[in-house]
């Protein structure tokens, strides 16, 4: 039982499909759980201390817009799934908030409707800038849904193509 | 472990905890706030050694404390940042605002 050795890896090193879905009550204190169960479950990708803080940062952001803007600080539930194939981690945030009213807008650096929070205007930079692929649907007055993609080891997923 | 600060000559040193999120940043804003009103303070040391995570919370804190400083003829320097919080800083554009130094007495010989 060979195969049992490598972490539950198949033969090419590469671990099974895997998805993990939770839903939480939005305030601060779950923005922390939401980053540290994100990073649980990419460990056994083999993440980089880099692509460890990237995701981590991505996801924070995520659960923040949720928090503050789409329930306004207010009760709410967000919903998170994190799917792993092959080398690619996905992480689907969704909230039942307020919406956006202008994507585009929202996604500008420096960009904040909350000045008086001392909020930089950077989240949807971060996420940009930290995973692979972002995208964002939203429907003012029913909430906002992120898809957030990023390949882990990719060393390693380099080294496999070749 | 909790934000705290200290206060040599005319500098708030104000230690940062491991995770600098939007609770953090809060916490370190009123501490800073309060100290520069009581103290003669102008200059701001950030001492990032313990921490490992910050988010963009963690830039609009820096940005608020830049404001401060200048207010006051002062700066704000970071030190003992690792890789992760380099990164976030140099992508947001910090640099333009805020010194780095190695380490937290480099800091304190050229404030």
């Amino acid at each position: 039982m060979s195969t049992l050795n490598n972490g539950g890896r198949g033969v090419h090193g590469v671990l099974p499909a895997n998805q993990v879905s939770m839903v939480f009550d939005s305030c601060w204190e779950n923005e922390g759980f939401a980053r540290m169960a994100v990073a649980a479950f990419i460990m056994n990708m083999d993440p980089t201390v880099d692509e460890l803080a990237d995701v981590k940062t991505a996801v924070s952001e995520a659960v923040t817009n949720c928090v503050i803007h789409g329930y306004n600080g207010g009760p709410g539930k967000i919903y998170m799934n994190c799917r792993r194939e092959d080398h690619v981690i996905t992480v689907e945030v969704i909230d039942h908030g307020i919406g956006i009213e202008d994507i585009e807008k929202a996604m500008e650096p420096l960009y904040t409707t909350r000045p008086e929070l001392e909020r930089s205007g950077m989240g949807f930079a971060f996420m940009e800038a930290f995973m692979d692929n972002l995208s964002v649907e939203s429907t003012p007055g029913k909430g906002t849904r992120i898809v957030m993609e990023k390949i882990i080891g990719r060393e390693a997923a380099m080294e496999e193509a070749l | 472990m909790d934000a705290c600060y200290k206060i040599v000559r005319k500098n708030l040193i104000l230690s940062i905890g491991p995770e600098l999120d939007h609770h953090e940043a809060n916490k370190l804003r009123q501490i800073s706030d309060e100290q520069l009103r009581r103290s003669r303070a102008r200059n701001i040391i950030l001492d990032f050694s313990v921490t490992d995570f910050m988010d963009s919370a963690g830039v609009g804190m820096i940005i608020g404390r830049y404001k401060e400083a200048n207010l006051r003829g002062g700066r704000v320097c970071v030190v003992n940042a690792g890789r992760p919080i380099r990164k976030l800083m140099e992508i947001s554009g910090l640099y333009k605002l805020v010194y780095e130094y190695d380490s937290l007495d480099e800091a304190l010989d050229n404030l």
